[in-house]
């Protein structure tokens, strides 16, 4: 139970990460900002169904 | 002259290579056994039993391609990210296998599956720490000697350089 509890909080750190990264690569104009979200969106649906997976793995 | 993002650049080089070759080699020691490497990958009993044989294989040549790309600094950040999700997921699969009390080698460089004396703790501060080179090669954005430079952003000034107070002075003197 508590490793479920710890990876999720470390998945949305992951992700708060991301966004702030993504923020920082549109302020900086490296990218299309449609570009970086729709890969943000890509790798977080890739981190929310393996957090999702695992947890039901662990826990059952 | 030595700038901090040159520093940052030879640094990000030194990761660069680093984490190129490791997962070059990691990928050259599962290939050729992919029997082994799909025995490995069952060993976590995370993945569904039939997805493991295409996991088998298409791992290590993920990870040669991901290889060759760091060292040659090409799509470096690509790259960078996509070792960096290789990583987390490799972290969840041997923090998960600890949490359940599997007894299982990690078979990072081949083998794997069933061991009676696991090294989780070294495997996970192992992959922790490659994880943080992969996250810096993200956001240094360049790295000296690599592709990139040559093949795309010949001439352009590195986004660091043009730092919020250079910027200042350049509105600063038109006034």
């Amino acid at each position: 139970m508590w490793y479920v509890v710890g990876l999720v909080a470390v998945s949305v750190a992951v992700l708060a990460f991301g966004v702030w990264f993504v923020r920082r690569e549109i302020r900086d104009q490296v990218s299309p900002a449609p570009l970086l979200w729709a890969g943000y969106a890509a790798v977080a649906a890739l981190v929310v169904f393996g957090v999702l997976r695992t947890s039901w793995v662990v826990l059952s | 002259m030595r700038t901090r993002a040159d520093l940052l650049g030879w640094i990000g080089l030194a990761g660069r290579l680093y984490l190129g070759f490791v997962f070059l080699a990691a990928g050259l020691a599962k290939l050729p056994e992919p029997t082994i490497t799909e025995q490995a990958v069952r060993g976590y009993q995370l993945l569904p039993w039939q997805l493991a044989p295409a996991y088998a294989i298409a791992m290590p040549v993920a990870e040669i391609v991901l290889g060759v790309l760091l060292i040659l600094g090409l799509f470096t950040r690509t790259a960078a990210l996509g070792t960096a999700l290789g990583l987390c997921s490799f972290l969840i699969g041997i923090t998960s296998a600890w949490a359940r009390g599997l007894n299982i080698d990690c078979g990072c460089f081949g083998g794997g599956g069933a061991s009676a004396d696991p090294a989780y703790l070294a495997d996970t501060f192992r992959d922790l720490g490659w994880l943080a080179i992969a996250v810096y090669l993200l956001v240094v954005r360049r790295t000296k000697l690599a592709l990139d430079d040559l093949l795309f952003r010949r001439g352009m000034p590195p986004v660091d350089d043009y730092s919020e107070s250079s910027k200042k002075t350049e509105l600063g003197s038109r006034t």
